[in-house]
């Protein structure tokens, strides 16, 4: 951009403040974050140093710098606790978050700070518009929480970990059970304890078919309506005939399992 | 006398009890100020006209209070100057503080100024108070402190350089002072141990002398806390349970110094002076265990290694009760098998005049049970990455063993900072689970490129090679086209392209992927595709070859988990014009099939402290029409033991047999040439070279059997090498390995020449070198003691080599 668009000394801070805006409108973000700095040097304790110090926040957010962003943003609403754009600048905050969150395989600590952030301005601002976006995103974030959880799951399932497959198909649904993952974790926990049990030693068996079916009964008071619920049956089905096949010399417990079961059907 | 008798009453009325009312401000004006805006503090106050307030509430203290914090101004006063039914007038009057222009400082040397300038914190524009400048005089002495200055005096001053902005400028005038160092450290009341012996155990403050003239031996107060926490440890190390310093003074001194041993000059110094009580010896009585149920008390007391009767050394004991890096220790015997909420109370008891019985007590408790095992800091690399290389998995017993195995695992992937790997436990002893985190940093770069030249030796010429390694690569991003600023990682492939061109007309182009977990399983893909040609001066000699090869490797559980399989295919083209005569003319195509089995259980690529490595090959080129047949046997072992300090002894030994498995179509490619590195050997990729120091390999170079006075290459061969090597360097930027050897290798025409200890032997030192951009590089140099017969290799000589990549 030209030298004369630029902060010059001696500019006066409502030059200044004009300059670092134009820029911002022209979408110059990285020169406008600069101009806005030094306006927010000079007019500290000015209305020009409180605009500037939201726009900085913008400049940097629409520069796609949103770590940098969210602190603006976050240094706005501490300074200025009774400004209009307070709103504003919380939710950007938050949602600068969320535009930090990366893809579920990698480190999710901005997940879960957007997650909290958009927490804060729901119960800050319960009748703002953007309630419902904020609980959109956290919805959204959540489940990648989830997904996070169950994809841990499946490794250890696919490396033959069967317990810890288990141990984590239930994070999953203990922490997020909201979420579609949660569902699916169900599911998948139900069919790891059936091949569990299928590998086991027969001492062991019993008890790791049982576990399938305790999980499908939880899947049908979860989830009655669930998408996978015949795949879940498919499973149990199989943990029963297995049972049914292991039966002599079961213990009382297993018969007053059957009828609450059969009852289920 | 007595003050109650004037009876003047004192009226004073507490604000707390007036009855609080609402008013509404009816109007606000702002005194005292000179550049902030009255909008500004009106704003900031949140006593905007027509606001309601309370009096007496908290509004105004509030204030008061948000005024403050914006440090901008003192004297801050709100005070009502009317009131009218229902409403009040009020004025905030403010003291505005000068604001910053910049700051100086003075009467010290350049390098000194830049320093304390990004050390203060002062910044333009935020308004200058007492504790702001305080504090820049405090980070000033505390600088020269550490330099030895015992009396730094800074003057400081404050122009208003902008009156029209209330900006001032401040000026540090320092007059740092003297430096002084430790010239003498002198004990009181020691008894057990001389002087000298005590002032090395202080460990951190030394005593200057004319010989240590490359140090300065400078008074630090926290290392002087540290060398009296040495100390006292020293003691106790050697028995001394009831010791103490009874008195400790520093103070500067005068002395005389003397220079050339003749002149003399005053001078000052620092003086430390110790008083310290002994007291008795302590020897170890008894040993005895309460509350074990686990281990009988003869093993624990095993563990423990006290004798009856040895000096109680509180160190030892505390690390073998608690733990112990190099060695067994109480709470690692329980926590290797579970027992995270093993609690271990030990009770010293002083019996006799110099004897101690360990009491110790011990509460087992419940196995813990693994719950959460997560990671955070991984910016690039993939969870399933990681987490395949954990080896705490969920619902297992808790170990400790499988945590520093894990931390170890996890630095050898070479993606994190290994000093930066840290486990964070949260145990829950209600339901007798654990959560571990281990916290990671990736921010260093896991790719590198390698660029060399060097000389290959006689008829080689210069070599220059580039190569570069993406060490976790993401194919899968690579495809969906995401990820590419620069290139797609987190997936934990390794791609690598490499060229090496040589002056003599050697040119070789390779690329090579690998896959370590294949779909989400532990099964390894490698592909690996090369071309090379040589072309050499002055005949018309010209080898090529295309070689292609698949491999899969999985790792074992079975005899143990350091075991590992890899079964490869490979195809190889040659194409020989004018070469040797007992090669073929031409075109010939090799297939082979290759099973490895490996067991690997050293702890670092570059210099393996621990461990060995076995690796077992066979390979077959089965007789078909239209390829060259053979098989070729494989077999070496190598083993790391640390054996004072951080020296290590590296040993292995190495055979190779080729053999036929009929009389057609015998491929003569790949027979065993010993010498040189693996870099330059690149170059006669007709041959299967063997690396041995001390030896040029290469053509005319390499240890080989003679038939019709050409080069034929053995049919078998053996190796032998001894390396004693010194960690000197092992930082994350730089490491460094010296190392002293022993090399000795032959290569036999056939198995009835074979005779594994008739060898020809090289020693030499060397250095290997690791830098993180440029990968690991080693230099050698070796003497011969044997010479090659038929070549201009003499025994008697020294040979310099130089290799890029791992040795081990």
């Amino acid at each position: 951009c030209k030298n004369e668009d630029l902060i010059q000394r001696g500019d006066t801070l409502p030059t200044a403040y004009k300059k670092s805006m134009s820029l911002f409108q022209s979408g110059e973000y990285s020169d406008a974050a600069e101009a806005f700095e030094t306006v927010i040097e000079l007019g500290r304790g000015t209305d020009y140093g409180q605009e500037a110090q939201f726009y900085l926040a913008e400049s940097y957010f629409n520069d796609g710098r949103y770590l940098l962003a969210s602190a603006e943003y976050a240094r706005y609403t501490t300074l200025y606790p009774r400004a209009d754009k307070r709103e504003e600048a919380h939710f950007k905050e938050a949602y600068s978050y969320y535009k930090l969150s990366p893809r579920y395989k990698l480190d999710q600590k901005h997940t879960r700070t957007a997650i909290e952030k958009f927490q804060l301005y729901n119960s800050r601002y319960p009748d703002s518009e953007r309630v419902k976006e904020a609980a959109q995103y956290i919805t959204e974030l959540r489940s990648k929480l989830a997904k996070k959880l169950y994809y841990s799951a499946n490794l250890y399932r696919r490396t033959k970990s069967y317990e810890a497959a288990i141990v984590y198909y239930d994070l999953t649904i203990e922490n997020y059970p909201e979420s579609n993952w949660a569902q699916r974790a169900l599911v998948d926990k139900i069919s790891t304890y059936v091949t569990y049990a299928d590998r086991s030693v027969q001492s062991k068996q019993r008890e790791r078919y049982q576990g399938a079916v305790d999980a499908y009964e939880t899947f049908v008071q979860l989830f009655p309506e669930g998408e996978y619920r015949s795949e879940a049956e498919e499973h149990v089905d199989d943990a029963r005939a297995a049972l049914a096949d292991l039966g002599e010399g079961s213990s009382s417990e297993e018969e007053e399992q059957s009828p609450v079961t059969s009852n289920l059907d | 006398q007595d003050i109650t008798s004037d009876d003047t009453p004192i009226q004073i009325e507490n604000p707390l009890d007036a009855t609080p009312r609402q008013y509404e401000i009816l109007g606000i004006e702002v005194e005292g100020l000179t550049t902030s805006r009255e909008e500004f503090v009106i704003g900031t106050s949140g006593l905007q006209e027509g606001t309601q307030i309370t009096i007496p509430g908290e509004a105004i203290g509030q204030a008061i209070r948000s005024l403050h914090q914006t440090g901008l101004f003192t004297d801050i006063e709100i005070v009502e100057t009317g009131r009218e039914a229902g409403g009040i007038y009020l004025k905030i009057s403010v003291q505005e503080r000068p604001r910053l222009e910049t700051f100086r400082i003075e009467g010290v040397k350049r390098s000194e100024r830049s320093d304390l300038e990004e050390e203060i914190t002062l910044i333009p524009g935020y308004a200058v108070t007492e504790s702001s400048v305080a504090q820049a005089v405090n980070t000033i002495k505390r600088y020269y402190e550490q330099e030895g200055h015992w009396d730094t005096q800074v003057n400081v001053s404050q122009t208003k350089t902008d009156t029209v902005r209330n900006r001032v400028t401040v000026i540090f005038d320092i007059n740092a002072g003297e430096r002084l160092e430790v010239k003498d450290i002198s004990f009181g009341g020691n008894e057990q141990f001389d002087d000298r012996t005590l002032q090395k155990s202080l460990g951190t403050i030394k005593e200057d002398k004319w010989w240590k003239f490359f140090s300065k031996k400078l008074y630090k107060e926290d290392e002087f806390e540290e060398a009296k926490n040495n100390l006292g440890q020293f003691y106790r190390d050697h028995g001394f349970l009831d010791f103490r310093i009874t008195s400790d003074s520093v103070y500067t001194f005068p002395y005389t110094q003397q220079r050339l041993y003749v002149l003399e000059t005053p001078a000052r110094g620092v003086k430390v002076d110790i008083s310290v009580h002994e007291g008795p010896q302590y020897k170890v009585r008894d040993i005895n265990w309460e509350g074990n149920t686990v281990y009988t008390d003869e093993q624990l007391t095993q563990t423990l290694g006290f004798e009856k009767g040895e000096v109680f050394n509180q160190t030892k004991f505390q690390r073998r009760l608690e733990i112990n890096q190099k060695g067994p220790d109480v709470t690692s015997l329980y926590q290797d098998i579970g027992y995270l909420f093993f609690q271990a109370e030990p009770e010293i008891d002083i019996v006799a005049e110099d004897s101690v019985d360990l009491n110790i007590n011990l509460v087992e408790n419940e196995i813990a049970y693994v719950e959460e095992v997560s990671f955070e800091g991984n910016t690039k690399t993939h969870d399933d990455v990681i987490r395949r290389n954990l080896r705490t998995v969920p619902g297992q017993k808790y170990s400790r063993q499988a945590i520093i195995r894990t931390i170890r695992e996890l630095g050898q992937i070479g993606y994190f900072q290994q000093q930066s790997i840290e486990p964070n436990l949260n145990p829950d002893p209600e339901n007798q689970t654990v959560d571990i985190n281990y916290s990671l940093d990736e921010s260093q770069s896991t790719d590198n490129f390698e660029f060399s030249g060097g000389f290959g030796g006689r008829g080689i010429g210069l070599i220059l090679s580039a190569k570069v390694n993406f060490n976790n690569f993401s194919i899968q991003r690579a495809v969906k086209g995401e990820g590419w600023k620069p290139i797609p990682s987190g997936d934990g492939q390794k791609l690598s392209l490499g060229v090496q061109v040589t002056g003599s007309g050697y040119q070789s182009y390779s690329t090579s992927f690998q896959e370590p977990w294949l779909s989400g399983r532990p099964l390894s893909l490698g592909v690996n595709m090369s071309y090379d040609l040589i072309k050499y001066r002055g005949s018309d000699q010209r080898n090529e070859l295309f070689s292609s090869s698949v491999s899969l490797g999985r790792r074992l559980d079975w005899p143990d988990d350091y075991f590992s399989h890899q079964s490869v295919l490979s195809y190889q083209l040659y194409d020989v014009a004018g070469g040797a005569s007992f090669l073929p003319e031409g075109a010939s195509n090799i297939l082979s099939i290759q099973q490895i089995l490996e067991r690997n259980s050293t702890d670092n690529r570059i210099s393996p402290t621990t461990g060995s490595k076995l690796r077992l090959s066979g390979e077959i080129a089965p007789p078909m029409p239209g390829f060259a047949q053979y098989y070729k046997f494989k077999s070496s072992y190598q083993n790391h033991t640390t054996i004072v300090g951080d020296l290590v002894l590296t040993n292995s030994i190495e055979y190779g047999y080729l053999g036929y498995l009929a009389q057609g179509k015998r491929s003569n490619f790949q027979r065993f040439k010993l010498g040189g590195t693996q870099m330059q050997q690149r170059q006669s990729f007709l041959d299967d070279n063997i690396d041995l120091r001390g030896f040029p390999g290469g053509r005319g170079g390499s240890i080989t059997p003679f038939e019709d006075g050409q080069e034929v290459g053995g049919r078998l061969y053996t190796k032998y090498s001894f390396e004693l090597r010194y960690p000197a360097i092992t930082e994350d930027q730089a490491q460094v390995y010296p190392y002293a050897f022993m090399d000795a290798g032959n290569a036999y025409l056939n198995p009835s020449q074979f005779a594994p200890f008739d060898v020809k032997r090289s020693v030499g030192f060397g250095t290997r070198i690791f830098l993180p951009i440029l990968g690991l590089v080693d230099l050698s140099y070796g003497y011969r003691l044997d010479g090659i017969p038929n070549t201009q290799v003499r025994a008697g000589e020294w040979e310099f080599l130089f290799n890029i990549g791992a040795p081990f």
